[in-house]
């Protein structure tokens, strides 16, 4: 995840509301549906191997989401409002943490391959820079298990993923209602949910 | 009673922004049922996976399905949809005769054009402009909202089985409706339970979600919504809105602690201009 420096991004971005045309450049589809399906290639030919322990898998989960998620924007989209109000050092953990939590949560499904294949079905521009792509998890014996959309983001620097619908539910969406109902209940401090985050990773440490 | 919900604005939410003003009558509801689930419909559901075969447990569900035809085109023409409705009686009419009295999907088999969509007075509530009201978890029946519950005693009036089949049949649609429903459940609930820290919070989005889902598919879309996922690094771009960092601030932060962040531009606070963004219900629709 390489970032322009400053002054070119604010300078790209000035650029960019001058020029309005080259501002609403659209998101380019194609790229991200390319994106998702070598993503997705590059997963499932790992998952091939029957021999992948778990720690493996944690190890190759934790791999694809850091370089294909941007796990920043993900973590303080789910924070919420309470992104602002929570000091530098508890976002710092919080990133930390949310980043465990998600490797955590997931890697083990990554032991449990059974010969699933994927098959990008199509893709639609939801913003200016956004691109959802649709695919499909088919199962060994050709049924369709679940419908899944990437949200992609498309920058200088290539794509990121952003968000995972499932089903129509947004993993970002449901882990924001989640975070901030703990937050919420915590009378408003980011603290109680850093500690549960911590908890919840422990326990998971602990089950693997 | 429509009209009595339809005040305010439509709360179509696609954020943590649920209104729930009976939180604490809601979680306590929850967790009866939740109770109820883990002592009764959990341990059914699960023999009912392991004991029926699975092609039989297809058949209960495509039958349950086809029984409901009646209200899904009446909605379906509530709403205006006509090719809904006749996708309806279609499915109806070739699953009930060549699908064996709806025992086999024959019409949806392999064709998306006719696959089944579920359709109900909530939703038609919803299309006709009325908002959801406060977010509601009914006893047994689980999350649920004013208007939905308000769509679902329509439904069950509108349903001419309701009428007809005998108390023994009407019994068995409702447990068979509520085991294949709690089957289907099973694994995505779990999943949920295990990767949430409040799990009501966690179900309550998820209704919303899926629901808006089904009502944005069967209307025909006045636009989807997308949560505004504000870019981490945008803020790079406003340094001279900056707030002053907070007090609790270690100076110019130490140097971050993983390869990650070390990446990441410092971390700061973000501009007010781009506050706004962060509540999705203010997306405009594309």
């Amino acid at each position: 995840m390489k970032l322009l420096p400053p002054g070119a991004a604010a300078a790209l971005f000035a650029a960019g509301l001058a020029l309005s045309p080259f501002a609403s450049r659209a998101a380019d589809a194609a790229g991200a549906e390319r994106f998702i399906a070598a993503l997705g290639d590059e997963v499932v030919s790992t998952l091939q191997r029957p021999d992948l322990t778990l720690e493996e898998a944690e190890t190759q989960f934790r791999g694809v989401f850091r370089t294909n998620f941007d796990i920043p924007t993900i973590g303080q989209f789910s924070l919420g409002r309470y992104w602002r109000v929570a000091s530098p050092t508890e976002r710092e953990e919080f990133l930390l943490l949310f980043e465990e939590m998600i490797v955590e949560t997931y890697a083990r499904r990554f032991t449990e391959y059974s010969g699933q294949s994927f098959r990008v079905t199509g893709s639609r521009e939801i913003s200016e820079r956004d691109v959802l792509v649709s695919t499909s998890i088919i199962n060994a014996d050709g049924q369709l298990v679940v419908v899944i959309d990437w949200r992609v983001r498309q920058r200088e620097t290539g794509y990121q993923i952003i968000d995972v619908v499932v089903e129509q539910v947004s993993m970002g969406v449901t882990q924001r209602s989640d975070f901030n109902a703990v937050i919420q209940r915590g009378g408003g401090k980011v603290e109680v949910l850093l500690q549960a985050l911590r908890e919840q990773v422990q326990t998971a440490q602990q089950d693997g | 009673m429509g009209l009595a919900l339809a005040g305010g604005a439509c709360a179509s939410s696609t954020g943590n922004g649920v209104y729930d003003p009976i939180e604490p009558f809601n979680r306590a509801m929850f967790q009866v049922n939740d109770a109820a689930d883990f002592l009764v419909v959990r341990p059914v559901s699960e023999t009912y996976r392991q004991v029926v075969p699975d092609p039989l447990q297809e058949m209960v569900t495509n039958v349950l399905r086809n029984l409901r035809t009646p209200v899904i085109v009446l909605n379906q023409l509530l709403q205006g949809d006509w090719e809904g409705a006749e996708v309806a009686a279609t499915r109806f009419f070739l699953n009930s005769t060549v699908g064996v009295l709806g025992l086999v999907d024959i019409a949806g088999y392999g064709n998306p054009e006719l696959a089944y969509e579920s359709e109900d007075f909530g939703q038609t509530l919803a299309v006709w402009g009325v908002g959801d009201g406060p977010y509601l978890v009914l006893p047994l029946l689980g999350p649920s909202n004013v208007r939905d519950t308000a769509g679902r005693v329509v439904d069950i009036g509108s349903d001419p089985l309701t009428y007809t089949l005998n108390d023994d049949a009407a019994l068995a649609r409702n447990i068979l409706t509520v085991v294949d429903a709690r089957t289907q459940l099973l694994d995505p609930l779990d999943e949920v339970r295990r990767s949430s820290l409040d799990y009501y919070a966690a179900v309550r989005s998820l209704y919303v979600q899926s629901r808006d889902g089904e009502i944005q598919e069967g209307a025909a879309a006045e636009g989807e919504e997308f949560p505004d996922f504000e870019d981490f690094d945008d803020f790079e771009d406003f340094e001279g809105f900056d707030d002053p960092p907070p007090p609790t601030d270690s100076g110019e932060a130490g140097p971050p602690s993983n390869a990650l962040l070390s990446e990441s531009p410092p971390l700061r606070e973000p501009p007010p201009p781009l506050v706004l963004d962060l509540d999705p219900r203010r997306n405009q629709p594309r």
